[in-house]
């Protein structure tokens, strides 16, 4: 279980999150929605123990992230915005590098690889230069880097950001296949793809969360039954601009 | 043990995946070529109580080389992780900053001892050729190359301090090479400035490049200058730690 707890990030005096407060119970898949600048990669980068937060604190399975931190590293998989990749690497060489340094076991390396390879269905680009990837296999490859130490929680920031219609379909049914087995926290623009991968939504607005649920709470919560994610998204990011 | 070692050689790797090395090893062996042609030359003038190793380890070729070096081998170290966001990969992995910092140090290091392991093939065809030998001793073969591995690290340590405070790799690079001249020509300018005091003649000895240098090429080792050199590349790979640890109170 991941409990964020009263967490505020303040940035060159300027406050980017402000007290949030939430659990994720495990197994759960959930989506992290907001206009641009609402703190949903600065919560995730707080998260992935990237940042620290300015105040607050946030603790996965009982163990603080601050005082655990290369414990709990070592059990979650993170997919940055923009996926950086050392792209002079080739992609086989480049999990192998990865599984390394997340501290997977030397003699089952090999094998880890080619699973998250046979996963993303990067098996036949394994001995191609990352630079010479499209965008949607460098995605894959920034996935199955996040896969390749079997993460118990698995944290996506826009991942199919910038790619075409068929990439973005491809992505989103290997990340609707992870979410059977792992925790999954996504930041998204695509509406269409939280309401349809994601059990649960957090939106987050100038660093607050205003709402919290799944589709049905949300409707139920203000009162809109037949409103889908979209409609009680903008009713909400309007409602908070004035 | 394990997780510092995948780092080093991803480290070292990256200078032999591109064009990169095989321009510093030709840039390095053709300036100390001329070093080395140079170094003869001087002492084909006429009579002089310095060997070769000295002539060699004085000479402004040398110099160029040493001072030119380390903006060149350090100038991506941090700046590329930062300009390419590789470093949340890299940091939110379960791995020590610690183990990322002597990762990149030592990695830059050993490179820069590469690059200067031809120089010593000069000095064991010097005997044949000139039917003299290049030093009076072994001591000054192990205090010139003692002396120079010691200066090159303290110059990859002020790289690493550099290259992690910007995502420019350019203005990484600048950084270093102002600093290393810097705290080069102090050990010109000063003594002959109005600041020299005693003190300070007494402190050349041990802390200029060109004055430790010239004792060390000669076999004369002082551990003060070892002592000195050790504590500021310490100092510098402290404050490097820290200036990368200080991001996570950033955004």
């Amino acid at each position: 279980m991941i409990l964020v707890r009263d967490v505020s990030k303040k940035y060159r005096g300027q406050e980017v999150l402000h007290q949030l407060s939430f659990t994720i119970q495990k197994g759960e898949v959930v989506a992290l929605l907001g206009p641009n600048g609402a703190g949903k990669s600065t919560l995730l980068k707080i998260i992935s123990s990237y940042l620290s937060p300015t105040l607050g604190s946030v603790s996965i399975d009982g163990l603080d992230l601050n005082e655990h931190s290369l414990e709990l590293r070592a059990r979650l998989g993170y997919l940055p915005e923009n996926v950086p990749l050392y792209t002079e690497m080739k992609v086989g060489e480049y999990l192998r590098y990865r599984a390394a340094l997340k501290r997977v076991r030397s003699r089952r390396i090999t094998e880890k690889v080619i699973d998250v390879l046979d996963l993303c269905g990067l098996r036949s680009h394994e001995n191609r230069l990352i630079e010479s990837l499209s965008k949607g296999y460098r995605q894959r490859v920034g996935l199955a880097d996040a896969l390749v130490n079997e993460p118990d929680l698995l944290i996506l920031d826009e991942p199919t950001m910038g790619l075409d219609p068929m990439q973005q379909s491809n992505i989103q049914s290997l990340i609707a296949n992870l979410a059977k087995r792992h925790t999954l926290i996504i930041s998204t623009h695509s509406l269409k793809e939280a309401e349809t991968l994601c059990k649960r939504h957090l939106i987050l607005h100038n660093g607050r969360i205003v709402a919290s649920g799944s589709l049905e709470e949300l409707r139920n919560e203000f009162m809109l039954p037949s409103a889908n994610l979209e409609e009680i998204f903008l009713l909400l990011t309007r409602k908070e601009e004035h | 043990m394990r997780i510092f070692w995948t780092l080093w050689k991803r480290e070292i790797s990256t200078y032999f995946r591109t064009s990169l090395a095989v321009t510093l090893f030709v840039f390095v062996l053709v300036l100390t070529g001329f070093n080395f042609y140079s170094s003869v030359s001087f002492l084909n003038h006429g009579p002089t109580q310095m060997s070769i190793v000295e002539a060699f380890f004085s000479n402004s070729f040398f110099w160029v080389t040493l001072l030119a070096l380390p903006p060149l081998l350090t100038m991506r170290l941090y700046a590329e992780e930062y300009r390419s966001g590789t470093i949340e990969t890299l940091l939110t992995a379960p791995v020590r900053d610690s183990q990322v910092l002597l990762a990149k140090f030592f990695g830059a290091f050993i490179f820069f001892l590469l690059l200067w392991i031809p120089s010593l093939f000069y000095f064991v065809l010097f005997w044949p050729s000139a039917h003299q030998v290049a030093a009076a001793g072994y001591g000054a073969y192990c205090g010139a190359y003692g002396m120079l591995l010691l200066q090159g690290a303290l110059y990859i340590s002020i790289g690493c301090m550099a290259s992690s405070l910007t995502s420019h790799q350019l203005i990484s690079g600048i950084i270093t090479f102002c600093v290393i001249t810097l705290f080069f020509f102090a050990g010109i300018l000063l003594p002959s400035s109005s600041f020299n005091t005693i003190l300070l003649r007494q402190l050349s000895g041990f802390f200029f490049p060109m004055e430790t240098m010239k004792s060390f090429s000669h076999g004369l080792v002082d551990t003060r200058s070892i002592v000195f050199f050790t504590s500021f590349i310490l100092f510098f790979l402290f404050m490097t730690f820290h200036i990368v640890q200080s991001r996570k109170w950033r955004r």
